[in-house]
């Protein structure tokens, strides 16, 4: 048995051309059928008509929203597979994405966002962070995956607890239907301005993962090999979890706590690259793009009353995922 | 023979009248447990005739009546306060707790229930039943015949026809829009706008897609918030950039919450203000 | 010149004392044999000198100069450690983890150029892997295992190499190659602390052995003068005659003339 990888490169055009496809198709389709061409000469004009405003301040809006999450997910689940040399270490599992909810609740129904606009943001980052650590703390350095779970699932019971309370306690009336909002996730009517918020946290941890993909590579031989092949272990660790935090933790805020994208996609994609960590990040980060636009692309086209949340059908894909992941655990493990 | 005189079995006769009479004297201890039959009765009682209104007739953004409410105790719909009321009559609405009403009636109370109202007819419908119960028809067809007045002023003497009326449509936290058989359906047609949820065929109170809405190019959109200010992903949708663009120099005119949760008859200050939108 | 020198190193773990005042000297072209019982503090002292520890009390040096005082990278180019235990998360082929060996020297490059693909092509050939070279690691036996983890550390081309138990999971043909192997780089520059179990392949190829008794050094220098039996009954507890380890029982038989030949 050999390991046949695909190229890099030919992956990653393959990748980008479907990133582009699917982008293109955001645009194009929608909950009203509208004329590309049109929508797009009247996007240019000064005064822009309806199917300007559809293209310019709805659908192009949510179909970037999209593209940054879904890569910030992927990115981060591939980071923290590959850092906590876990299969299972995705943003959804330890707690990130809860986390982060919950910090941008605690920011939006308190007002505090209308004191200071980008308070949400970093409600967003510091409660990814604050869930991060806490799971660490948990779970220590090389836990097992039972430990690695346990701990994520008491951080993601909390944090979903406080987030209900706090919504049950928050002074508007819609507020406590919005629950499902924050733990599903969703894309819908997305504006330019949430993607002003959610863009410069992203960037900004997208910035903190450049040039990790050699430690994290070295990660392989293990903690103490890699130390003596010049990795600053903790510093590493430091730079990893505040870079999860800054991009899952601005994503989350605007979109709420998608699930699975972060699980699913490196570990569809990680034998396509050969489980060389470093290659995961960048294909990763495609992936998750794509696979959150074709969700909420079909959440929108779904002929139904109300708009399905978008997290809906990534769980979906979620659960058959793990009955898959048991299956082939107990075949290798009878 | 009999020993009874004439002229006691007159007087007895005529005592069974008057008594038959008094029976259907007006209730005295009236007391509401629902926001929108408080508005009918804080409207319509005599002095004294109100024991109790429910709690939300004093909130001033949801309850018309919220100033006259103030004098009244209020309660919480909870069995025991009501029973410790002793009501003549009980007023409860479409949504009251069923089994909570049914304990009232196996006590021996009189509970009459409201149902939702989508029409002004209804409307109507409504004061004249609680006038009734109340002993106030000559206050309940005053009432009608200024809310048909207001109404008839607002209007005008020959209405545009629908085609050419200018489009409007009520957008509201959610996403949700009035569309045909509502009272807000029936307030634009009154004030001489087209409602374009009812075009688009939608029944009764359901929410509308946002690109389905720019997509009918409104040319005014109303709304009505029960709370200002506090934030919900919910309010954040009116705030949405595409309407902004959409409007222009039109904003979006918000119309009291307070006279439409309840049907009753400041549904007539509500058609005045969609009325005074046309002139921006 | 002595390359890699520790001096009075002690270290103390979960209140036992597991290093006490070692010192040990490796210069270049050396092939020192660690020996000892277990838990006579052979990998702690290995990690001390790879400073992934760090002693209580003693130095380590360099080049005469404080291995603390080493950045990481230069640290990593000079000294290449291989651990007892093979750790290895991810199924990846045998290229790419032997190439990771390459990292310290590749700067800002992000993959091996033409000389580290050279360096890495000659390592696998001189230990055998060519023709394993894409298949995943979980595949191989444990002693192919072996065989890639010390090419890895090969591969970086270093000063010192300090490997704890290179051999322990090879066959006979298979540990006299390494060993060989290893005699081959010593021989041209680099120094190697290897820790053995096998007395008579310490014999056979090291220079010099080092016998390490509950955390002391308790003898040092040339072969014949460490493993005498009273220094072997002293720290194994074992009755033995000197002479049988010295005796090179066994040769590996060319290929050429292999079965069939």
């Amino acid at each position: 048995m050999t390991i046949r990888t695909v190229r890099q490169s030919t992956l990653l055009r393959l990748l980008g051309l479907l990133l582009a496809a699917l982008l293109l198709l955001s645009l194009l389709f929608g909950s009203q059928a509208i004329p590309l061409y049109q929508a797009l000469q009247q996007s240019l004009a000064d005064t822009p008509g309806v199917l300007g405003i559809i293209l310019t301040q709805v659908r192009l809006p949510r179909s970037l929203i999209a593209l940054f999450a879904g890569a910030s997910l992927g990115l981060c689940g591939a980071v923290m597979q590959s850092l906590l040399r876990n299969p299972l270490a995705s943003p959804g599992l330890i707690g990130s994405a809860s986390g982060a909810a919950l910090g941008a609740v605690t920011a939006l129904y308190f007002g505090l966002t209308a004191l200071w606009a980008p308070l949400l943001p970093l409600g967003g980052i510091l409660g990814a962070l604050a869930a991060t650590a806490l799971v660490w703390l948990l779970a220590g350095r090389n836990a097992s995956v039972l430990t690695l779970i346990l701990a994520g699932v008491a951080v993601n019971s909390f944090a979903l607890a406080s987030i209900s309370l706090l919504l049950n306690l928050a002074p508007s009336p819609y507020a406590v239907q919005e629950i499902a909002l924050w733990m599903l996730g969703s894309l819908a009517n997305s504006s330019l301005d949430n993607l002003w918020i959610m863009l410069p946290g992203t960037l900004l941890g997208w910035l903190l993962l450049w040039h990790s993909g050699r430690p994290l590579d070295l990660l392989t031989l293990g903690e103490e090999t890699s130390r003596s092949l010049g990795v600053d272990l903790a510093r590493l660790r430091r730079r990893l979890f505040l870079a999860t935090a800054l991009a899952v933790g601005s994503a989350v805020a605007v979109t709420g706590s998608i699930g699975f994208i972060g699980l699913v996609v490196p570990h569809l994609l990680r034998p396509l690259v050969g489980h060389r960590p470093s290659r995961l990040l960048s294909v990763s980060a495609l992936g998750g793009a794509c696979l959150l636009l074709a969700a909420d692309l079909l959440v929108r086209l779904l002929p139904v009353q109300t708009e399905l949340k978008v997290g809906v059908l990534t769980s979906l894909l979620g659960a058959p995922f793990f009955l898959f992941l048991i299956v082939k655990g107990r075949r290798q493990y009878p | 023979m009999l020993a009874i005189p004439s002229r006691r079995l007159l007087c007895l006769a005529l005592a069974c009248l008057i008594g038959v009479a008094q029976g259907r004297e007006a209730p005295t201890k009236v007391v509401s447990i629902n926001l929108c039959t408080d508005q009918l009765l804080l409207m319509l009682a005599a002095p004294g005739q109100i024991a109790s209104v429910s709690y939300l007739a004093r909130d001033p953004d949801s309850s018309f009546m919220a100033r006259a409410a103030g004098v009244y105790p209020l309660n919480h719909a909870r069995a025991e306060e009501l029973i410790a009321l002793r009501p003549g009559l009980v007023l409860a609405g479409a949504y009251s707790d069923p089994r909570l009403l049914q304990l009232l009636r196996s006590l021996g109370m009189q509970v009459e229930q409201f149902p939702l109202t989508h029409s002004i007819s209804g409307i109507e419908t409504d004061i004249r039943r609680l006038a009734g119960l109340l002993g106030r028809e000559r206050r309940g067809a005053a009432l009608i015949t200024r809310m048909r007045a207001r109404l008839a002023r607002i209007a005008t003497p020959t209405p545009t026809p629908p085609r050419q009326r200018p489009k409007a449509l009520f957008y509201q936290p959610r996403g949700y829009t009035s569309g045909r058989h509502t009272l807000q359906d029936e307030a634009l047609g009154l004030a001489g706008w087209r409602n374009l949820a009812a075009d688009l065929g939608i029944e009764g109170y359901a929410p509308i897609d946002l690109e389905r809405l720019l997509l009918a190019r409104p040319q005014q959109i109303f709304s009505s918030e029960p709370v200002s200010g506090a934030y919900s992903r919910a309010r954040q949708l009116l705030d949405h950039p595409a309407l902004r663009a959409l409007l222009g120099d039109r904003p979006m005119v918000q119309i009291p919450y307070k006279y439409w949760i309840c049907a009753g008859p400041m549904i007539a200050d509500a058609v005045s203000l969609l009325a005074a939108a046309h002139d921006h | 010149m002595t390359r890699l020198v520790g001096s009075a190193l002690t270290l103390d773990l979960g209140g036992r004392r597991i290093v006490d005042g070692v010192d040990l000297q490796l210069g270049p072209g050396e092939l020192l044999g660690l020996i000892g019982p277990n838990g006579a503090g052979k990998s702690s002292l290995l990690r001390l000198l790879a400073g992934l520890l760090e002693a209580d009390s003693g130095e380590v040096r360099l080049d005469q100069c404080l291995l603390a005082d080493y950045g990481a990278g230069e640290r990593a180019r000079r000294i290449a450690w291989l651990p007892q235990q093979a750790e290895v998360h991810w199924p990846v082929s045998v290229e790419m983890l032997v190439g990771l060996g390459r990292s310290p020297h590749l700067g800002d490059r992000q993959g091996p150029g033409q000389g580290d693909r050279a360096i890495i092509e000659q390592v696998l050939r001189q230990t055998g892997l060519l023709g394993l070279r894409q298949r995943p690691f979980p595949t191989l036996s444990g002693g192919e295992r072996a065989r890639v983890l010390l090419a890895r550390a090969l591969v970086t081309q270093p000063q010192c190499l300090l490997a704890d138990e290179p051999v322990a999971a090879l066959d006979p043909a298979h540990q006299l190659d390494v060993m060989e192997l290893l005699g081959d780089y010593c021989s041209r520059g680099m120094g190697s602390l290897v820790v053995l179990h096998d007395l008579a392949l310490a014999a056979r190829f090291c220079s010099r052995l080092v016998l390490l008794h509950q955390g002391r050094v308790l003898a040092a220098g040339p072969a014949a003068e460490v493993l005498t039996s009273a220094n072997l009954a002293r720290a194994y507890g074992i009755a033995v005659d000197p002479a049988c380890l010295f005796a090179h029982p066994w040769r590996r038989i060319p290929p050429a003339a292999g079965p069939g030949g």
